[in-house]
Parts: C-alpha cells; structure tokens; sequence
C-alpha cells in the first residue's frame, strides 16, 4: 500500500492531454485559436515546472484518429534525452525543451495526420487511448521512484464533443485511475459539458471546469488546475454540483437515461436482450414488457445533449421472481 | 525580613536530586533545597557537580560493548 | 538541519527593498526565489501573476479552505511579503512591478535579459563530460571537507578556502581562540595565519562538526551565505553576487556558458567558485565555463546525489559512464545499521569513515566497508562536541544503505530511541543562574511580588508555603526594586500605625533591606 498523504516535499507529475481535434479547433465558431490557447497552455507548463526543480511533466495528444506523446517523446527515452535543442540564454532551459518538443510534435501531428471527413464521422479525438497512454505513463513513472514522493495527476484539455464510442474504455481508464489514486482534472475549453469528462473528474476527485470565457484559458489553468495535490488539501477549487451520471449503452452506445443492466457483467443496455452481449448470460425471463416498451421508447427519444442529473435507486420494473438472472435498474457507473 | 540570595537553580529529575543530596554530604554546597525536582546551589560548584553526577551516573550504567 | 537550509531565505529578507528591487530585474533570480517559497505561496503568485488589478485581502482568504488553509496562507503571504513581493496597499494585495514583469519573462522567455547563461558560441576542444564533472565536484569539495577533518588527502585548499573556513567558524586556528572565533578576526589574517608553517593545524569547531553531517547542498548553501557575509566587507556588489548565485542554479549540468558578458565581480567570483568546486573552468582566465552539479541544484532544494570519491563507483561510472547519475544515486546510502547498534558502512572514502568516527565505536576495516557499534561512550563523544542526536539520526537516515530503505521507519527505533536517551541523559541537570528570595514576613508581600515577577515573566520557581521564589539573574534588579519599595511602603505604614496607637507595644517586624 502506498502512501497517500501528500507533503510539501512531494514532487508532482503531471500528465497533459491536448484534445488536438481539428475540426473543432478550426471551427468558426471556436471562440480560441489553437495557436493561442497553445501559448497559454506552454505558459501552464512552464508554471507547473517552474515549482520546483523536481515537477515532472509529459504531454499527449489526443488527435483524431491517433494519440501520440509531445514530451518526452520516444526518441529521448532511447538517447537519455540529449536532445539538441538550440540555447536562449532568455529562456530557462528546462522550459525551452519541453516547449520546443511540444510545438513541433503538433506541428507534426497537424501536418502529416490530416484526418479526412470520413474519419470524423467515426468520432472525434482520441481521449480514451491518450488517457491510457497516461496512466501507463504515470504507472512506470511511479515504479521508477519506488519511493512515493512523486504525487501524479493528469489534466485533460478538451474541445471534442463525447463520443459515445468512447464510454467503456474511458469509463476502464476512470475506474484504474480511481484505483491509483490519480486525479484526473479536466478542462473543457468551450462547448457543451463533456459527460464522460465530468464522469472521470467526479470519480476521481479530481477538477471539472468549463471557463466561462475560453479566452483566459491562462488564468483559468493558474488559478485552478495549477495548484498541486498537497495545495489542493488547503484551497477552495472549482467543485462540480451536477454531475451527470447517464452512460452509454453497450450495444448502440446510445447515451441512455434509464436501461436495463445485466445482473451478472453490469453491462448496459438501452433494449432488452434475452442473451447479454457481454457476458453471454441467458435471461430466462420476459421482464413486464409493456412498461419495458415505454421505457424503452423513452430512452431512444432522450436527448443525449440535455444534461440531466440521474436519481440512482429508483427502482423501474423490477421481476418478481428475483433468483432468475435478470434485473433492470437505473445504470449509475459510480463508485 | 526578606532574604536574597544568589545562585544557581537546578531542575533535575528526583533520582539526580538524590544524587545530588548524598555529595552534599561530603561539601556543603547545596544553599537550598527547594522541592524533589529543583535545588538551589551554590554558583560555583556547578561545574564540579555536573563532572561528579555524569561520574556517578557512568558507574551506574551497563555497557552493551564486547569484552574484546 | 533546518539551521542552515532556512538560512538563505533568512538572508534574503533581511535585504532592503532596494536590493531587490535590483534582485528582480532577472527572471532567472525570480525563478530561483520563487522556488524557494513554500507551495502555497507559490500558488498565491501563479494565481495572481494574470490578475492585472491588485486582489483584496478579503478576497483573497476566500481561496482557503477552514482554519488549516488560513494557518497556511498567513504564513505564505509573511514570506511574501519578507522577500517584497507582495505589499498591502490600502486592503490590498499589490505584487511588485518588477517581480511581476520578470516572472512574467521567466515564464514566457520573453525579454532580452541573458540571465539563464549566455551558451558559447563554439563548441569546446577540450572534452569535458558530465562524469568529468561530477568528479571535479566532488574532488574539489571533499578536500575541504577532508582539510576539516584533518585528514592528509590531497593537498589543503586553497586561500580563499581557509579564509571561508575561518570566517564562518568552521574551523579554528591551533591558538585557543574559542570556539567561533572566526568571527572576530579578519579573514585576510586568518588565511595568512593559517599558511605559516609554525601556526599549528587548524582545529575544527563544534559548528564544523555540525557542518559535517548536513548534506551537501545545505553545505554549498552555508559557504555561499559566508561567502555573501564576505562580500560585503570586500566591497563586492551583492546584487552582482547573487544574481549570479541564482543564474548558476538555473544553468544545465554539462553545458559550457560563455564568462565573456561577466562583470568584473562576477568574474572574480567565478575564481572562487572554481576552488570550491562549484563551476569548472579549464584555466584561469578561460572564455567558457561549466557548471558542476553542485551548482544546478542549488535551487532545488533536493538533495545533491554526488557520489563520494570512491573506487567503487570510479569502476562502475567507467562501466556505464551514460548511466554515472544512476550509479551515484545508489552510492548515496551506504550505511547499514542493526537493532544490536552494530554498523556497517560500505565506503572506502576517507573522509565519510573520518565522518562516521565522529559518533561510531569503529571496529574494523575492510578494502570496501567499516565496521563499528554505536556505543554509548561513542555517542557521549560526539555529543560534548556540540553534535546533535538529531543531527546524527539525520546523517544515518540520509545515508542509509538501499536495503534499509525497504524498512519503515529506515533506522531500527531502538537504537534511535537509545541514542536520544542517551542525549537526554547528558542533560539531566538543567542549571539557571538566579536569585533565591525568602523569608517574607507577610504572605501579602510573598504574594504581590510573586504576581510582579509573573508579569515580568521572570520566576523560576515559587513555593506558597514556604514563601520562596527563585528569580531570574535579568530579572532581579527589578524584582528587587520592587521588594524594597514593597518593604519601605510597610515600614511607612506601620510608623503612622505605631504614631497613632503609639502606647500599644507594637512588635515591628525586623525589615532589612533586600541583601544583595
């Protein structure tokens, strides 16, 4: 068992996530260019640094269709990060590194990986897979120390709407971060509340915000993302009164308000199955199936933008016979 | 009438104020004894007093060192 | 061990508000200051440094969380305030413009102040490598800390080493000048003194003992404070000197900075700072120098992983020289101590067994470790040289060996339980020079005296019953005083009484004056 306290010694690693998604950065609508929410961001990371001499860092972006670390990039793993970057004598070297290497690697990213409208259509940036990326990241960071003095967290900027896709394996990611006591913070730059985001935030006790103007993303990050875990024990920060706690289903990945969920998997499901998909339970039963139907009907006219916070434990037509597999109750993915 | 006197104020634990009492046995130089924790000496002899406990004490106490 | 580390901060807000005002127009000294702040403060600048209109002291407790967070930010904004960077302006958080505009720069990297090392412009012909480096660090440092404790490896430092040494009364002549007696004597005196063959050897003080188990890093720190002390008196500019302490910290380990844009002092210091280990210039007088090791974590508060120069660690960075920093780190503890005071070192340097010597019974010696038993006489030892237990438990905890490590806590309780023991048991007696007070006539006297001394906060002791109290050697004049109008108001007063019932026999009460 580690040990969770957090002390004024601790060195923190944090783990950044750009949501790269250019569709959404190259909106007309966007109220930021990437171009200048980069610079606040690059300034975040230099404050982050600046903390003190041991303030770990690394960089993923969440591209469409490709996630890829920033910094440190593959190539400093294999040379001992000799990496020649030219001096500035301006410019405090640790920052100029990782700020060089995060411009050209989206740069990069921007050049080579021009996603097609095809492949918007199957969703938007890869947020799951850079948080995976992440916490394998913090996992071998944490095994290297050995010491637990490094106190990780990770920061999700984002712009992309949910994909509904995305649920299972982000909801995994939530639930092994939680498990590793690693904060998970986010911040949805503009647009619509990120559900899932908000999910991965609440969970893991970490920060939800949605700035009211994406313009001062920089004030935004230094007031309340900057603070380290130790600060956090003494500072009020953003809170979340609402979460919304609705989840996909497994089989549309539909958003669902109310579903039915195998008894045996937890699986979600926005219609009833005689087999669960996942776990291939048979139901040997017909739930009261007229009141399914209208639930059912319910759920597929919901409107998946309409934030709603979820009464957990209402129970919703439930069998008599309760030794049989199946149950349906309102799907709360919470702790 | 009141008295005052000068001195030295020893706070000690009751096992050193014993200590204490038994060398005043042999040269007077405690001016008062004041409870079981404080003395109160004569100025100059704390020095000598101090060398005499920490002797007495060194006597008294068993060493975990090997014989060789 | 917090003696030294605070001392640098300590320094720094003793500093008027013109020196740093100067201080701040480097970004790379308001990194280096900023990281010398507690995380909380930290915070309170990150969060303000993008607030253009100054924050509301109300406003700005809102931010803190319960009573815990308001201990925290009072103690923060002192420290901010010490160093100058915020000011409270009618109810109002002001940052300094200077600070503010620098940090800003430190941030962004924008401004044109070349404060984080102008680089060379031509690569060097003559190799220099991290590992080379390190090794000229900790060659440079460990004589003197081998000079300290007297043993004869490699030859004495230099002047200017034995002037610090002096000065900061680490280390004494062979006259009996006392301990800390560095201070009084000129430094130029003492380093000539020290270089005449009829002198003697040096001796080291309690404080050199002291300064020998703290880590290196708080080592560096405590010679460049004396270093600061000196300037002064040597007409040195100490915003000069600083500025240039805080840009070593920001410099990258094995990179070569042009000394060409150096004022003189800086120049001058780079001398210095070359015996001290702390840069390395190839010879006097070169275009390019290199930070060492001990000077880019100067502001990191980490402690330095230098390795001591032992043969074990030469033969493995020649192994894997690419991994020499690894192979340091895993050299830092050594020390392997049992629940039976039994204690193994697995060093070969001189200077840690001359270290260790200091507090350990050493038993025997082996080509790559000692053995010894921490004893009780050897702890008595060190402790009638002024060492700390603390000071020891720290040293053994810092050194620890990598299979200790694993252990929670690292050092067996025991043998840290005895060894505080042991130190309480030195100071069974806890003498206080005073004045014992007695024999009052009245209880009322006893008492408005014993109440005076209170305010005074000057009693030692008191007994009701016996009307005796023990006063203070400070507060005794005033006491007294106190005593002998208390008496003489008496006296008065029983005189009127023994007028007006002057056929009553009256017993007056024998009064004499306080004896002294």
């Amino acid at each position: 068992m580690k040990d969770h306290s957090t002390t004024e010694d601790d060195s923190n690693l944090l783990v950044i996530v750009i949501d790269t998604n250019p569709f959404e950065w190259e909106h007309s609508s966007a109220p930021i260019k990437l171009n200048d929410a980069l610079q606040h961001i690059l300034t975040f990371m230099n404050a982050h640094l600046a903390g003190r001499h041991d303030n770990k860092l690394a960089v993923i972006a969440s591209h469409v269709g490709v996630s890829q670390f920033l910094y440190p990039t593959l190539n400093d793993h294999i040379l001992g990060s000799t990496q020649q970057t030219e001096k500035d004598a301006n410019v405090y070297q640790n920052f100029k590194v990782v700020n060089d290497a995060v411009l050209s690697g989206i740069r990069g990213l921007l050049e080579d990986h021009r996603p097609t409208l095809e492949e918007k259509d199957l969703g938007s940036s890869k947020i799951a897979a850079s948080l995976s990326l992440g916490l394998c990241y913090i996992n071998q960071a944490l095994k290297l120390d050995g010491m637990g003095h490094v106190k990780p967290r990770i920061l999700v900027l984002t712009v992309s709407p949910d994909s509904s896709s995305d649920y299972i394996p982000i909801m995994n990611c939530i639930f092994s971060a939680q498990k590793a006591n690693i904060p998970i913070d986010v911040c949805k730059i503009w647009g619509e509340d990120a559900v899932f985001l908000q999910q991965a935030a609440h969970i893991t006790e970490g920060i939800y915000m949605r700035p009211s103007d994406p313009a001062g993303l920089l004030q935004v990050l230094m007031f309340s993302f900057l603070p380290d875990m130790f600060s956090r024990n003494y500072l009020y920060l953003p809170g979340q009164d609402q979460v919304d706690f609705r989840a996909a289903c497994f089989c549309h990945k539909k958003i669902v308000d109310i579903g039915y969920v195998c008894s045996v998997c937890l699986s979600i499901f926005c219609s009833f199955s005689p087999v669960c998909s996942t776990c291939r339970t048979k139901f040997a039963f017909q739930p009261l199936l007229s009141q399914a139907r209208r639930l059912g009907a319910r759920t597929a006219a919901s409107n998946p933008g309409s934030p709603k916070t979820s009464t957990p434990g209402t129970p919703v037509g439930t069998p008599t016979n309760l030794t049989s597999s199946a149950t349906m109750a309102i799907s709360t993915p919470s702790q | 009438m009141v008295k005052a006197v000068k001195g030295v104020v020893v706070e000690c634990d009751s096992a050193v104020k014993q200590i204490i009492l038994g060398l005043n046995e042999k040269g007077q130089f405690i001016i008062e004894d004041l409870d079981d924790t404080h003395v109160f000496v004569d100025a100059s002899c704390v020095d000598q007093l101090r060398e005499d406990i920490d002797q007495i004490l060194n006597e008294n106490t068993y060493k975990v060192e090997d014989a060789k | 061990m917090s003696k030294f580390q605070t001392s640098i901060h300590e320094y720094l807000e003793t500093l008027p508000l013109q020196t740093f005002n100067r201080l701040y127009q480097k970004p790379a000294t308001c990194l280096a200051v900023f990281r010398l702040l507690p995380p909380l403060g930290k915070q309170i600048i990150m969060s303000s440094l993008y607030v253009d209109p100054p924050i509301a002291v109300s406003d700005m407790k809102l931010w803190f969380k319960g009573s815990a967070g308001e201990i925290k930010h009072t103690e923060a904004m002192q420290r901010l305030k010490a160093l100058h960077i915020f000011e409270e302006v009618r109810g109002k958080y002001a940052m300094n413009a200077t600070f503010l505009e620098q940090f800003r720069n430190a941030l962004t990297g924008g401004g044109n102040s070349q404060s984080f090392g102008l680089a060379t412009s031509t690569p060097d012909k003559y190799h220099v490598d991290i590992h080379f480096l390190d090794d000229y660090a900790t060659k440079q440092w460990e004589a003197i800390l081998h000079f300290m404790v007297g043993t004869t490896e490699g030859r004495p430092p230099c002047k200017g080493v034995l002037n610090l040494l002096g000065r900061s009364g680490l280390m004494t002549g062979g006259a009996d000048n006392g301990g800390g007696g560095g201070d009084q004597m000129d430094a130029r005196d003492f380093a000539s003194q020290m270089a005449r063959q009829d002198f003697g050897v040096p001796k080291i003080t309690h404080k050199g003992f002291q300064f020998l188990l703290q880590d290196i890093n708080t080592q560096v720190w405590a010679f460049l404070l004396q270093y600061l002390n000196m300037a002064e008196s040597l007409n040195m500019d100490l915003v000069e000197v600083l500025t240039f302490f805080f840009q070593l910290g920001s410099l990258e380990l094995g990179k070569d900075y042009s000394s060409e844009n150096l004022t003189p002092t800086q120049t001058h210091l780079l001398e210095d700072l070359k015996a001290y280990g702390i840069v390395y210039q190839r010879k006097r007088g070169s275009r390019r120098y290199y930070p060492t090791r001990l000077a880019t974590t100067l502001t990191s508060g980490t402690p330095v992983m230098l390795g001591s120069h032992t043969n074990a660690t030469k033969i493995a960075a020649a192994a894997a020289a690419k991994k020499a920093e690894e192979e340091e780190e895993d050299d830092h503890g050594f020390i392997v101590l049992e629940t039976n005071y039994r204690i193994y070192a697995y060093t070969d340097s001189p200077l840690q067994i001359a270290v260790l010597n200091l507090f350990v019974h050493l038993r025997d010696r082996f080509p790559n470790m000692v053995t010894g038993v921490v004893t009780r006489d050897s702890i008595r030892r060190a402790l009638s040289k002024g060492i700390t237990a603390d000071q020891i438990i720290t040293y053994l905890t810092a050194h620890a060996h990598a299979q200790m490590r694993k252990h929670s806590p690292i050092l067996p309780l025991t043998v840290v339980d005895q060894i505080r023991l042991w130190e309480i048991e030195k100071n069974r007696l806890r003498p206080v020079p005073s004045w014992l007070y007695s024999q009052f006539s009245r209880q009322q006297d006893f008492e408005s005296t014993l109440e005076y001394a209170s305010e005074l906060d000057v009693v030692l002791w008191s007994n009701q019953k016996r009307r005796m109290l023990c006063i203070t050697a400070e507060g005794h004049t005033a006491v007294g005083a106190y005593v002998r109008k208390l008496i003489s108001r008496h006296k008065e007063l029983q005189a009127q009484q023994a007028q007006q019932s002057s056929p009553h026999t009256h017993h007056s009460p024998h009064v004499s004056s306080v004896a002294s």
